[in-house]
């Protein structure tokens, strides 16, 4: 899943919607997004890391190391406000693609 | 913004390359652990919870290749190497190298300089309409051993009107520092003195307004009859007078006198240098053309210059 061109957009509005609720690990990311899709998307660690690594290099997120709850070393990665921004940008752009998309499937013939 | 990110990111890559290496084999460790933890607590063996996680997670070694294409780190890598091929061949062959230095050297010199005498003559001429038709006219006085003097005011007027083989003749006076006021604050700028045709004789329009008149020469037509005109150089209109085209008409109080602004010069017109701000018509008495300060030539500032706001040098000539 996610694998082809068109859903690299997908999870990377997805990772950050993710990290807007709260810094976290890639792991958590990964977790996160399969739990809330209902397990529709699985989020590999070859997508999801380069991903993390390509936002960080656009300025969307940083990325600190961190103590887990079970007292573990992780890397976090939390949204800067350029990232904040972006994530209205494309929610937006998406929801505009999804309704479009939506709007020719329930086409029926003819014109309204 | 996300420029400066791209470039911070790429360049902490690069330098340090070790310690990003060993951060992504823990980051992806971690991941790997969890997912083995995740899996014992779906009811997995240990050793069927890591041979699982091992396969959900795909290849590691691609994972990397893929975050290190992600941070842009094989372009920089292949310049570096290019940069060393290209100063591993120069010490090879010095004799190539000496001579491509040399050849770029010259040549980038060359153009340079061209390109300098080119700007100074074809670019840059004189700002006037036939610079090859213009002559500047001196007086001499061989007694006095004077040899490119100032003329007087009488003698440009008798070369003006008798001197059937220049179509035209004007003259301008030394520059001036001027104290004017009525803008928001009292200022002083580099004046120049000009005949009323001068502009006209050189075949420069103003960009903004009107020219002087021939008339203008003279203190019956400027500072007798109202306010002195007075054109602006473009600089000066811009960074004095607002660069707003409604300056013209603007008065303001010129060497203590009445003055008015008629128009703006165009852009990069500049006579006779850089530093004149704007220019103003000699003004001379009508009644001072019998007078003995009239008929003299000058070399130096003179006392007995009459009272006129405006006269202040005796003129220098230029024709054409």
């Amino acid at each position: 899943m996610l694998e082809s061109a068109l859903l690299q957009g997908t999870l990377e509005l997805l990772v950050l919607k993710t990290l807007s609720v709260e810094p976290m690990h890639g792991w958590g990311v990964a977790q996160r997004i399969e739990l809330m899709s209902s397990e529709v998307f699985q989020v590999s660690q070859g997508s999801l890391y380069p991903a993390l690594q390509r936002m960080k290099r656009k300025g969307w997120i940083r990325s600190e190391w961190r103590k887990t709850e079970n007292n573990r070393r992780a890397r976090y990665y939390m949204l800067t406000p350029a990232g904040e921004a972006q994530l209205g940008v494309e929610r937006a752009e998406f929801e505009r693609s999804a309704e479009a998309v939506i709007r020719v499937l329930e086409w029926a013939g003819g014109f309204a | 913004l996300s420029l400066f990110s791209d470039l911070r990111e790429r360049l902490t890559a690069l330098l340090f390359r070790g310690r990003e290496e060993r951060a992504l084999d823990e980051e992806l460790r971690f991941h790997l652990e969890m997912e083995e933890e995740a899996n014992i607590r779906r009811g997995m063996s240990p050793e069927v919870a890591h041979r699982q996680a091992v396969r959900t997670l795909g290849g590691v070694e691609r994972t990397k290749e893929a975050v290190r294409e992600a941070q842009g780190l094989d372009l920089i890598e292949d310049l570096v190497r290019d940069v060393r091929f290209a100063f591993r061949s120069f010490a090879r062959t010095p004799g190539f190298t000496v001579t491509a230095v040399l050849v770029l050297a010259l040549g980038i010199g060359a153009t340079t300089s061209i390109f300098s005498a080119v700007r100074a003559v074809v670019l840059r001429p004189l700002p006037v309409a036939e610079p090859e038709r213009l002559y500047m006219l001196w007086e001499s006085d061989p007694e006095v051993g004077w040899e490119t003097q100032a003329a007087s005011p009488a003698n440009y007027l008798d070369w003006k009107e008798r001197v059937a083989s220049f179509a035209d003749v004007e003259a301008y006076g030394s520059a001036w520092q001027v104290p004017i006021t009525g803008l928001e604050q009292p200022i002083t700028l580099r004046a120049l003195n000009v005949t009323g045709g001068f502009f006209s004789m050189l075949g420069v329009r103003p960009l903004l307004g009107r020219d002087f008149t021939a008339e203008e020469t003279w203190a019956s037509a400027t500072w007798r009859a109202g306010p002195t005109p007075l054109l602006l150089s473009a600089s000066t209109w811009r960074t004095v007078f607002g660069g707003d085209e409604s300056v013209i008409g603007t008065r303001v109080t010129f060497n203590g006198g009445e003055a008015r602004v008629v128009g703006v010069m165009p852009e990069g017109f500049a006579f006779p240098e850089e530093g004149v701000q704007l220019w103003v018509p000699f003004g001379w008495a009508d009644e001072a053309r019998e007078s003995e300060w009239f008929r003299r030539a000058r070399s130096g500032p003179s006392p007995a210059w009459p009272t006129a706001p405006a006269p202040r040098r005796p003129p220098r000539s230029s024709t054409q």
